[in-house]
C-alpha cells in the first residue's frame, strides 16, 4: 500500500464493510440466546398466538393490497385523468411519512365520531381491534406496492396492448390476457414485498390496534412488548420468527413463479 | 373507398399533426414517408383507434369509424417490433388472432396446422417466439 486510498477502493471497502456488519448483526440474533430459550419462547402460547395472528392478518392485507394496488398502478401507468399528479403525490407521501405518524393519523380518522359511528352501525370496529391491524398493514404497505406495480406496468410496452385490441380483444380482456401476464414478474415481486411489509408493520399497527397482549399482538408487537418487560429471549425469538416467515414467503413465491414460468 | 382519412388533426403531448387527408382504395398500396418522429406510426395508430383525433374523420367502406374502439374497427396493426407476444407460444400467438374470428378450438387447431404445413414450421409451434431468430 502506498498509503493513499483511491476512490474505487474506498467505495468497494465501504460496500463490503457495511455488508459484513449487517450479517454479523443478524447472526447475533441467532447466537446470543441459548437454543433452549429460543425453543421455550417459540413454543410459548404468546408466540404461537402472535405468529398465527401475524400470518393471518398479513395474508388478508396482502390480498387486499394487491387487489386495490393493481388497478391503481395500472391507471397511473396508462390513463391520464384529472388530478392524476395529486393522486401520485399522495401515494408517495407515506413513503417519507413515519409509520407512527401514519398510525396516529389513522387513529384520529377512524376514532372520529363521523367515521366510527357509521362503521359501528355496520358492525365494524377498527380502533384497537384485529381489524385495525389489517387496516394499518394495508396503509403501510399499499404505497410501496403501488410503486412496484406501477413500474411493472411501465415495463410492458403499450404496443402489445394495441396489437391485442386491433385483433378484437376489448380493454379488460386485453388487460387479463396480455398486460397481466407480461407484468407477472413485477407483480410477484410486489406481492412478496407487500407480505414482508405487512408482517413487519409496527408503528401504525401499534397505534391503531393498540398492541394489546394476546389480543392485537403481532410479531413486531411481541418483540416490542417483551423488550420493554426486559424479556430478551422472547424478544429475540420473535425477531427470528419474523425473519424465518419472510424468508419462507420469499422461497414459496419464487417456487410459485418458477412453476408458472415453466408452464407458459 | 376502402379507407378515407379527412382533415385528421392529432395532438399528443408535445406532438401535433395538422389536417392530414388521404384515400386508399381496395387493392391500393399507400406509402407514408417521413423522418423519424414525424408521426407515421401515430397516424396508423389513430386509424386503428388507439388515439382519438382532435379533429377530422376516418371512414371505412363509407362508414364513419372515428368514434369506434379499436376492437370494433376490424383493422389490425402489425409493428416492426412487438409483433409477437413473448408470453405465448408460436401456436398461441397464431390462435390469439384467430379466436375472435373462429369460435371453435378444433377448427382453429386444424387451421393453424394447415398454415404451419404451408410455411414448413410445424416443429416450431410449441416454441416461444423469444427463442426464434428472424
Ligand atoms: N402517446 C404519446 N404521447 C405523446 N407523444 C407521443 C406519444 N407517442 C409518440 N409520441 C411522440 O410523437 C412523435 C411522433 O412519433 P411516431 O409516430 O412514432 O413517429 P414516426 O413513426 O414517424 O417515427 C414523436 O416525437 C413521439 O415521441
Ligand atoms: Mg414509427
Amino acid at each position: 500500500m502506498t498509503g493513499k486510498l483511491n476512490f474505487r477502493e474506498f467505495c468497494i471497502i465501504l460496500a463490503i464493510l457495511f455488508t459484513v456488519i449487517l450479517f454479523v448483526a443478524i447472526s447475533f440474533l441467532f447466537f446470543v440466546p441459548s437454543p433452549e430459550v429460543i425453543w421455550t419462547s417459540m413454543t410459548s402460547p404468546e408466540m404461537i398466538f402472535s405468529l398465527k395472528l401475524s400470518v393471518i392478518t398479513a395474508t388478508i392485507s396482502t390480498i387486499i393490497v394487491m387487489l386495490v394496488g393493481i388497478p391503481i398502478g395500472y391507471s397511473l401507468s396508462r390513463f391520464s385523468f384529472f388530478g392524476k399528479s395529486i393522486v401520485k403525490s399522495i401515494i408517495d407521501l407515506p413513503m417519507a411519512f413515519p409509520e407512527l405518524v401514519l398510525g396516529l393519523a389513522l387513529l384520529l380518522f377512524f376514532g372520529n365520531v363521523w367515521v366510527s359511528k357509521p362503521l359501528e352501525i355496520l358492525g365494524v370496529q377498527i380502533v384497537f381491534t384485529k381489524l385495525g391491524i389489517v387496516v394499518a398493514q394495508i396503509f403501510t404497505a399499499l404505497p410501496f406496492a403501488i410503486r412496484i406495480i406501477y413500474s411493472a406496468f411501465e415495463g410492458v410496452n403499450k404496443r402489445y396492448e394495441l396489437v391485442s385490441r386491433s385483433l378484437g380483444y376489448g380493454e379488460f380482456e386485453t388487460f387479463t390476457k396480455v398486460t397481466l401476464p407480461l407484468a407477472k414478474k413485477g407483480l410477484f415481486a410486489s406481492t412478496i414485498i407487500t407480505f414482508a411489509r405487512c408482517m413487519g408493520a409496527f408503528g401504525a399497527v401499534l397505534i391503531l390496534a393498540g398492541g394489546a397482549y394476546m389480543n392485537t399482538e403481532t410479531l413486531p408487537i411481541t418483540l416490542y412488548l417483551n423488550m420493554s418487560y426486559g424479556n430478551l429471549g422472547m424478544a429475540i425469538t420473535s425477531g427470528i420468527v419474523l425473519i424465518i416467515v419472510s424468508f419462507v414467503a420469499i422461497v414459496v413465491f419464487e417456487k410459485l413463479e418458477g412453476l408458472n414460468a415453466v408452464k407458459s | 373507398m376502402l379507407l378515407k382519412v379527412e382533415n385528421l388533426s392529432i395532438e399528443l403531448g408535445e406532438f401535433k399533426l395538422e389536417k392530414a387527408s388521404f384515400e386508399v382504395d381496395k387493392g391500393d398500396y399507400l406509402i407514408i414517408i417521413g423522418p423519424t418522429g414525424s408521426g407515421k406510426t401515430i397516424i396508423l395508430e389513430t386509424i386503428a383507434g388507439f388515439y382519438q383525433p382532435k379533429q377530422g374523420r376516418i371512414y371505412m367502406n363509407g362508414k364513419d369509424i372515428t368514434g369506434l374502439p379499436p376492437e370494433k374497427r376490424g383493422i389490425s396493426m402489425v409493428y416492426q417490433d412487438y409483433v409477437l407476444f413473448p408470453h405465448m407460444s408460436v401456436y398461441e400467438n397464431i390462435a390469439f388472432g384467430l379466436r375472435k374470428k373462429i369460435n371453435d378450438e378444433g377448427m382453429i387447431k386444424r387451421e393453424i396446422e394447415r398454415i404451419a404445413k404451408v410455411l414448413k414450421i410445424p416443429h416450431l409451434l410449441n416454441r416461444s417466439p423469444t427463442t426464434l431468430s428472424g
